[in-house]
C-alpha cells in the first residue's frame, strides 16, 4: 500500500486546501510550521516520522506514510515532543568538585576529560581507558568514538549496550551464516503463512511490527501464529497457540520441533544437501546423520517433561511451521538473546528454517527483532564492540586490521591485535582498578547493568574517572559521574539510524540543541583534538564522516557504498546491500536476483556467501539450564522486560506526562495462585531477593503470569529490577542472562 | 490463550483526519495523577465505563495498545474528552491525504473522524469508504 509520487502530489494539493481548516499538511509549511523528515527515537522498528517545528520548537510528530510503518506510530513515538523540553534536560557541563556536581564551562569540562584520559594512558597504558556507547547513538557518533579509541588511543576497549541486548543474535547469525544481520525484511511478514514468535512481546516492545503481524493475521489465508513465552502477554492476543514453559527450557522445545520436522517428512532434502553443513561446539564437522541422531532423544514427550509444555502443542507448532507449501517467519527478541545459552537458542531457531528450506523466499525468514534504534547500524555493522572492526571485520584477523589501518591511513600495527574487554569484563576491570577512565555515551549502565549494585559501588568508590555524555541529568549513571557533558537530543542533531531490517535512514536536524548541549559527534571530535588525534576525526559535520564510512563498507558483505547522503535525504529508508548509486537496495540477502552480492549465474537460488563453503551451519545445541534456576531457598524464577509505555531506563518516557501517569512504577507481576500462597494481593509490597541483592516492589496479580515466575520491568529508576538480576553471560556472545535468575518473594506491607 | 482478533481496519478504511475541532468544554476527568496502583486506565474504567472499555479493547486500538491517553491526554486538566484532530493525524497522516483527495479539497462545514468511526471501537460499518487505496 505504498504511495506513488503521483498520489503524493495529488494529496499534497488537496491537503493545502485543507490547511485553511487549520490542519497541518505534508508539503505545505502552513503558518510557519516545518515538517522535518526523521525517525522515531525509540525502538529498533525504526518508524519513519516527520518532526513538526514551530517557533524553533518541536510541537508534534506525525508518522511518515511513505515509510515501512505507513504513517503509524506507537504511543511512545507519538508523545516524543515532550522529551525535548523535559525539566531534567542536562543543559550545562557539570564537573564534580568537593563531592558534588557543579556547573562548569565546556572548556573546563573537556579539558579535564582530556587530561584525565591522557594521564590514565600515560601511567597505565591504553587499556586503562574505555568507551561504553549505545545502540541509540547515531552511526556517525559511534563511528567517531570507535575510530578515536581503536586507532587513536589504541585500545580495543570499545563496547556498547548492544552487548546487553543483541550480542547473542549476532552470535547466532555469525555462527550460522558467517555474517551478522537478518536476511529478510518486514515485508516477509506480509507473506507469512505461519509466524513463530519466541521470547518476544512484540505488542509492547515492537508495536508497529506487531501491527504488521496482526494485519497479516487478519488479511492472510489461514495464517497461524505460535507464541512461545512463559508469560501470556498482549502479544498472545493474535496467537492461535500459546506455549508456556519453564524459563530456560525453550532449547528442548525448539529441538523437539526439529525432531518432528524430521520424523514427519517436512525436511527439504534438496535444500539440506545443497546448502547446509552441520556442527557441534565450534566446528562444522558433523553430518546430517549426526544431526538426526542428535535430535532422536528430543521427542515432544521428552521436551514436555523438561519444559512443562504440552507435547501435543509442540507437535502442532512443528506441523504448522513445517507444512510444505506454506511460508514461515520466526521473530524473537530478548527472551532468546538475554540468556547464557543465547547464541544456542538463536542457532536452534535458524535450524528450523534451514532444514525446511523456509528461508530466502517472501514470507519465510528468521527475523531477529532488534531492540534499539541503531544497534544494527552503529554498533553491530559499524564494528563498535571490543572484538570487531567496521563492516564485518574482526580485530583478531590480521588481514582485517591491515585493511582498516590502510583505510584509516594509520601506520601498520596501530590497531592492537588483542580483543578489548566485553562489557561485563570492562566493568569488572573498573571494579578491580585496572580501568581508570571510562566514557559513557547515550546509555545508563547505573540502572541497566545486571547485578547493578555491584557496579554502582565500584563507581561510587571512584575507582575510575567517569565521563557521562547524556541529554538528561540526573540519571542513575550521571549522578555517579566525575564529568557530565550535556548532549543534544534526537531532533537536535543529524545522523543515520539503521534498524532491524537492514534499513538505514537519515534523521535530519529539526531544532537547535537546548541550552549548552552539543551533539555527541561534535563532543567526540573536540575530545579527539584535545587528545592530539584531530587528524583522525577531521570532520566538520556528520555528513563528512558518512563519506568516510561509505569507503569502509565498500566491497564488504554490508556494502552500502551507494547510499550517498543525498540518496538518504530523498529516500524513506534504504535497505543494504546497496553497492552502487541508484541501486534500489536489497530486500532479501543471499537470494539470487535480489542480493547484488550473489552472482547472477549462481546455480542455486541462495548462496550463503558469508561462509567460505557457501553453506549455512545447523548447529547441534543441547538443552542446558540457565546459570541459576529456582531451588528450595530461592523458589521463584525472576524475569525482566519492557512495557509499552516506557523505553529502557525511562529517562525519556518518564518525562512524557501520559506515559508516566499510566505506568508509574515497576511492579512485581505474580500469578494469582502465587499471590494466594504468599498472602499477597495487588498493591501489597513484596521484597524480592536473589543471591545478589534485593528490592521492594508493589505486587500486581496478573492472570497471564506463569506460576513460579515473577516479572518486573526495567524502566523505573527508583525500583530497579537489576538489583536482583544475575551477571552470568553467554560464553560466546558475553551477553548477560537478564531473563532468568532465582529469587524469593516475601510480603512486607499490605496495601 | 487464543482470542479472535478484532477486525483490523485496512489502510483504506482506517481513521481519517477531521477538520480541527477544539475539545468540547464540559465534563473533564478527575486527576488520577501518577497512581502506582493503577493499571493505566483499566483499573477504574473496566468497571466505571465497561462498554467503552470493552469496545476499545475489542477494537484495533485495544489490540495495538493505543491506550486511552493517546487520544484523550492525561487526566485532570490535561484530559480531552473529544480528541483534537492532531491526535488522529499524528499516526494516520495517510488517511488525511486520501480523505482530502476523495473530498476534492475543502470540505463544507466541519467533518470529524467520529462522524463515521465509532469512538472507541473505531469501526465504520455501512459508511462509504473515502480513503483511496
Amino acid at each position: 500500500m505504498s504511495f506513488t509520487r503521483r498520489d503524493f502530489l495529488k494529496a499534497s494539493a488537496a491537503a493545502s486546501a485543507l490547511a485553511g481548516l487549520g490542519l497541518p499538511s505534508d508539503a505545505l509549511a502552513a503558518s510557519g510550521e516545518r515538517w522535518v523528515k526523521s525517525v522515531c527515537r525509540y525502538c529498533g522498528t525504526g518508524c519513519g516520522l516527520y518532526v513538526g517545528v514551530r517557533d524553533g520548537k518541536v510541537f508534534a510528530v506525525k508518522g511518515d506514510r511513505d515509510n515501512h510503518n505507513r504513517g503509524l506510530l506507537c504511543l511512545k513515538g507519538f508523545l516524543l515532543p515532550q522529551i525535548m523540553t523535559a525539566p531534567d534536560r542536562c543543559l550545562r557541563p557539570l564537573v564534580r568538585k568537593g563531592g558534588k556536581l557543579v556547573p562548569a564551562s565546556w572548556d573546563e569540562a573537556m579539558g579535564l576529560v582530556a587530561a584525565r584520559f591522557r594521564a590514565a594512558i600515560a601511567e597505565h597504558g591504553p587499556d586503562a581507558v574505555g568507551f561504553y556507547g549505545s545502540g541509540q547513538g547515531l552511526t556517525e557518533e559511534t563511528y567517531a568514538a570507535n575510530k578515536l579509541f581503536k586507532a587513536g588511543l589504541r585500545t580495543n576497549n570499545v563496547e556498547g549496550n548492544p552487548r546487553l541486548c543483541m550480542a547473542s543474535a549476532v552470535g547466532g547469525y555469525v555462527s550460522t551464516y558467517g555474517k551478522d544481520e537478518p536476511m529478510g525484511c518486514y515485508e516477509d511478514i506480509d507473506h507469512a503463512d505461519v509466524m513463530l514468535l519466541v521470547g518476544s512481546n512484540a505488542a509492547e516492545a515492537h508495536p508497529i511490527i506487531f501491527e504488521r503481524m496482526a494485519r497479516r493475521k487478519q488479511t492472510g489465508r489461514e495464517v497461524k501464529v505460535v507464541v512461545l513465552d512463559p508469560r501470556v502477554t498482549p502479544t498472545s492476543r493474535i496467537a492461535d497457540l500459546h506455549i508456556s514453559f519453564t524459563p530456560g527450557t525453550d532449547l528442548a522445545i525448539l529441538n523437539a520441533m526439529a525432531h518432528v520436522l524430521v520424523a514427519e517428512g517436512m525436511v527439504d532434502e534438496e535444500f539440506v544437501m545443497a546448502h547446509l553443513a552441520f556442527g557441534e561446539g565450534k566446528e562444522p564437522n558433523k553430518s546430517w546423520a549426526d544431526y538426526v541422531a542428535f535430535l532422536a532423544p528430543y521427542t515432544p514427550a521428552r521436551a514436555a517433561e523438561i519444559s512443562g509444555a504440552r507435547a501435543e502443542d509442540i507437535v502442532t507448532a512443528a506441523r504448522w511451521f513445517g507444512e510444505k507449501g506454506r511460508t514461515a517467519t520466526s521473530m524473537w527478541t530478548m527472551g532468546l538473546n538475554q540468556r547464557t545459552k543465547g547464541v544456542w537458542a538463536n542457532n536452534l531457531v535458524h535450524n528450523l528454517h534451514l532444514v525446511t528450506g523456509k528461508i530466502g523466499v517472501p514470507g519465510s525468514t528468521p527475523l531477529s527483532l532488534t531492540g534499539q534504534p541503531n544497534a544494527c547500524g552503529g554498533v553491530r555493522d559499524g564494528g563498535a564492540l571490543s572484538h570487531l572492526l567496521p563492516y564485518g571485520r574482526l580485530i583478531a584477523n590480521e588481514k582485517h586490521r591491515a585493511e582498516m589501518e590502510k583505510l584509516w591511513d594509520v601506520p601498520p600495527g596501530t590497531i592492537r591485535p588483542e580483543n578489548g574487554l566485553a562489557t561485563m569484563d570492562l566493568f569488572k576491570a573498573l571494579e578491580e582498578g585496572k580501568l581508570r577512565a571510562l566514557y559513557v555515551m547515550t546509555t545508563n549502565p547505573g540502572q541497566s547493568l545486571p547485578n547493578v549494585d555491584r557496579w554502582r559501588k565500584a563507581l561510587e568508590d571512584r575507582r575510575a574517572f567517569l565521563v557521562v555524555a547524556e541529554a538528561f541529568h540526573p540519571t542513575r549513571t550521571s549522578e555517579l559521574a566525575d564529568v557530565v557533558l550535556p548532549a543534544a537530543l534526537w531532533a537536535e542533531k543529524e545522523g543515520v539510524f539503521g534498524c532491524t531490517e537492514r534499513r538505514y535512514q537519515l534523521l535530519e536536524q529539526a531544532v537547535k540543541p537546548a541550552g549548552e548541549a552539543r551533539p555527541d559527534f561534535e563532543i567526540l571530535c573536540d575530545l579527539a583534538r584535545r587528545l592530539g588525534h584531530g587528524k583522525l576525526l577531521p570532520w566538520r559535520k556528520p555528513a563528512d564522516a558518512w563519506e568516510e564510512i561509505l569507503t569502509l563498507c565498500k566491497g564488504t558483505a554490508y556494502d552500502f557504498s551507494g547510499m550517498s547522503r543525498a540518496a538518504l535525504k530523498e529516500a524513506h529508508g534504504l535497505l543494504w546491500p546497496l553497492p552502487s548509486p541508484g541501486h534500489p537496495g536489497t530486500k532479501r540477502r543471499y537470494v539470487k536476483g535480489e542480493d547484488p552480492l550473489v552472482p547472477a549465474d549462481h546455480p542455486q537460488r541462495v548462496k550463503f556467501y558469508g561462509r567460505p563453503d557457501g553453506r549455512a551451519v545447523v548447529w547441534l545445541r543441547p538443552q542446558q539450564p540457565p546459570a541459576e534456576v529456582a531451588d528450595a531457598e530461592y523458589p521463584f524464577h525472576f524475569t525482566t522486560g519492557r512495557v509499552v509505555e516506557h523505553w529502557h531506563t525511562g529517562t525519556m518516557t518518564r518525562n512524557c506526562r501520559e506515559l508516566r501517569d499510566a505506568n508509574y512504577e515497576a511492579v512485581a507481576e505474580l500469578h494469582p495462585d502465587d499471590g494466594t500462597k504468599l498472602g499477597v494481593r495487588t498493591g501489597d509490597r513484596v521484597k524480592i531477593t536473589s543471591r545478589r541483592g534485593t528490592e521492594t516492589f508493589r505486587a500486581r496479580l496478573t492472570p497471564g503470569a506463569r506460576r513460579g515466575l515473577v516479572f518486573v520491568h526495567m524502566h523505573d529508576a527508583e525500583h530497579m529490577c537489576n538489583r536482583v538480576t544475575i551477571e552470568a553471560v553467554d560464553p560466546v556472545s558475553k551477553q548477560p542472562e537478564f531473563k532468568i535468575c532465582a529469587v524469593k518473594v516475601e510480603k512486607v506491607e499490605t496495601a | 490463550m487464543s482470542r479472535s482478533i478484532p477486525a483490523l481496519p485496512l489502510l483504506s478504511i482506517a481513521l481519517l483526519v477531521a477538520a480541527a475541532a477544539p475539545a468540547k468544554p464540559g465534563r473533564g476527568h478527575p486527576d488520577a495523577g501518577p497512581n502506582p496502583a493503577a493499571d493505566a486506565c483499566e483499573t477504574c474504567h473496566r468497571d466505571a465505563t465497561p462498554d467503552v472499555f470493552r469496545e476499545w479493547d475489542a477494537g484495533p486500538h485495544g489490540l495495538l495498545l493505543v491506550k486511552c491517553f493517546v487520544c484523550h491526554g492525561s487526566t485532570g486538566k490535561d484530559f480531552a474528552r473529544a480528541p483534537a484532530a492532531q491526535r488522529c493525524h499524528g499516526c494516520h497522516p495517510a488517511e488525511t491525504a486520501t480523505f482530502a483527495a476523495a473530498k476534492g479539497g475543502a470540505a463544507k462545514g466541519s467533518v470529524r473522524c467520529f462522524d463515521c468511526h465509532a469512538p472507541h471501537g473505531l469501526a465504520a460499518p455501512g459508511k462509504p469508504n473515502p480513503h483511496a487505496k
